[in-house]
């Protein structure tokens, strides 16, 4: 039998011609193709469904005979840091609401504005070569490419294929991944070695911090005087301190000229004082791209050019998603933090890995997409 | 040529779909050495031992797309990898006159490697860099294996899906 014969060759080029005709429509993208995805999609579906029921002892078996150890250490770790996150759940509330509050007085949206779907992963990549999971909701639930998905802490994904009830998510940690970050570092000049938290609002606290806030109203028949005062103090740090006069109001709750009141009541208006210890943090913004580095390895950040803070960057530093008309999520997202800063042979630009706040991305279970859509600010 | 193709598709779709499914489930959480085993690549593998080159290539091109559309990869990508995967396993088979079972088994193994190593080397070449790492020195020996294992019964598989028979020698009539 000749090797190389005339039919053979004709089948493999046109096998390789047709191949790489339907990678470059599809590359290209072509509505043809979308709409023969969407329909496999409904062939094979009860087809997993009855792969998953017939499959799941043989699974359980398996993770039985393999998991089990690690299974009980995850455990007892999981314990340990539930009694932790007790204590923290309480303070982040807090937190969240003064954030809140004050995201309210700035007329900015958060995220808690935009609408989320919650949805399950169905399965993980069958490929060695890339780093999706399938969840089991899909364009009649909202979802559309390009999406952003986040569990309880952080960014995990965006989505990349949407079916009629399932949608495919690219993980953060596949090389083809990218996102527009800005890594938050609250530098200290004086206490350079000092641990600095940055809340997902851009605050900054230390643990030497207190807040206190006071309010006094005490009214006569010719005379109003209101008092606020706040204030937020941290030990050995100066004090800034701002007055704001209320204004003075009529019957109907107009304002009117302190020097005019038409009844000819006296009336005496202290001024609201807010006194607000600023503490002398130098927050850097640096911006750049989260790129994914396959498996094992930390996300980096790349910087297009070196500035003069990028030096400054530190471990521990806050990564949240850059927000942006082009970007794929809002701001504010939260990424996780700076593991490394590695410098580059043959740059002054640092290359920075990042520790997931989503954690191991290999056992995710329920997970939110977040129905947002770039130039609009929200679903 | 008509009915070389015909055949073989009216078989491999309903089969490429059961593999398919318990590629999809099964598979992604029986993770030997952290790697995920690939069926659909080792029955494409084991139907070109079985049947030769032209209709490894054919089994190849048609289980390959039906993975694209399942999975998400560019459509053709997986189709191409894996035509070429069958097209290479049925090439070396071409080179033995009568290879016993266990033969085949190996040629399996050899398409099932040739089909992971070049998986990356095809996303590489249409802009999915990353992927060409050191990790692939466990993906392709662990996919190769379990090729190997499981040959013995896609083998026959392969060939009935290929609509292909084994081959019979007859003595040369003097």
């Amino acid at each position: 039998m000749a090797i190389y014969s005339m039919g053979r060759r004709r089948v493999i080029v046109v096998l390789v011609l047709s191949s790489l005709l339907l990678i470059t429509l599809d590359i290209r993208g072509n509505a043809a193709i979308d709409r023969l995805r969407d329909a496999f999609s409904l062939v094979i579906k009860p087809f997993d469904t009855a792969a998953r029921t017939v499959s799941r002892p043989i699974v359980n078996a398996w993770r039985g005979v393999n998991d089990y150890a690690q299974l009980q250490r995850e455990n007892e770790l999981l314990r340990h840091q539930v009694d932790v996150q007790r204590g923290a759940e309480i303070e982040a509330r807090a937190a969240i609401l003064e954030f809140q509050e004050l995201l309210v007085l700035n007329r900015l949206t958060g995220l808690s504005n935009v609408p989320t779907v919650t949805a399950q992963v169905q399965g993980a990549a069958p490929s060695n070569y890339s780093y999706t999971i399938e969840i089991d909701k899909g364009s009649i639930d909202g979802i559309a490419v390009g999406m952003p998905v986040v569990n309880g802490a952080g960014l995990v994904g965006k989505i990349t294929k949407v079916f009629p009830k399932a949608s495919v998510v690219l993980l953060i940690t596949d090389p083809s991944f990218s996102v527009g970050v800005k890594v938050l570092t609250a530098f200290d000049p004086q206490h350079p070695g000092v641990a600095v938290v940055i809340t997902p609002g851009g605050g900054v606290f230390s643990n030497q911090t207190t807040t206190s806030s006071s309010t006094s109203t005490s009214t006569s028949p010719t005379t109003t005087s209101t008092t606020i005062a706040s204030s937020t103090t941290t030990a050995g740090l100066p004090t800034t301190v701002t007055s704001i006069a209320p204004p003075i109001l009529d019957a109907n709750g107009n304002p009117v000229d302190p020097g005019l009141r038409p009844d000819g009541v006296a009336t005496s208006v202290a001024a609201t004082t807010t006194t607000t210890t600023v503490a002398p943090f130098e927050v850097i913004r640096e911006t750049g791209t989260l790129i994914g580095q396959g498996p094992g390895k930390a996300p980096v950040v790349r910087f297009v050019a070196a500035s003069s803070t990028t030096g400054k960057l530190q471990v521990g530093s806050t990564v949240q998603t850059a927000g942006g008309n082009n970007s794929i999520a809002p701001a504010g997202l939260p990424v996780g933090t700076v593991s490394a800063v590695r410098a580059q042979s043959g740059s002054s630009v640092p290359i920075v890995e990042v520790e997931l706040a989503a954690g191991d991305l290999t056992d995710l279970n329920f997970l939110k997409v977040l129905l947002y859509v770039p130039n609009s600010g929200s679903g | 040529m008509r009915a070389f193709v015909i055949g073989p598709l009216a078989r491999l779709f309903p089969i490429g779909l059961c593999v398919l499914a318990i590629q999809r489930t099964l598979l992604t959480q029986l993770l030997p050495f952290g790697v995920v085993l690939q069926l659909v690549l080792v029955l494409v593998a084991a139907a070109g031992a079985g049947a030769g080159p032209e209709r490894g290539a054919i089994a190849g091109f048609v289980l390959g797309t039906m993975y694209d559309l399942a999975i998400g990869t560019p459509l053709g990508l997986s189709a191409l990898v894996y035509a070429l995967a069958g097209f290479a396993a049925g090439y070396v088979v071409t080179l033995t006159p009568t290879p016993p079972w266990w033969l085949c088994s190996i040629f399996a193994a050899i398409g099932a490697a040739v089909g992971e190593v070049s998986m990356p080397i095809g996303k590489m070449l249409i802009g999915e860099d990353g992927w060409v790492t050191r990790r692939m020195f466990t993906v392709v020996p662990v996919v190769a294996v379990f090729a190997l294992v499981l040959s013995p019964l896609l083998v026959p598989l392969g060939r009935w899906c290929t609509c292909a028979k084994r081959p019979k020698w007859r003595a040369i009539p003097e």
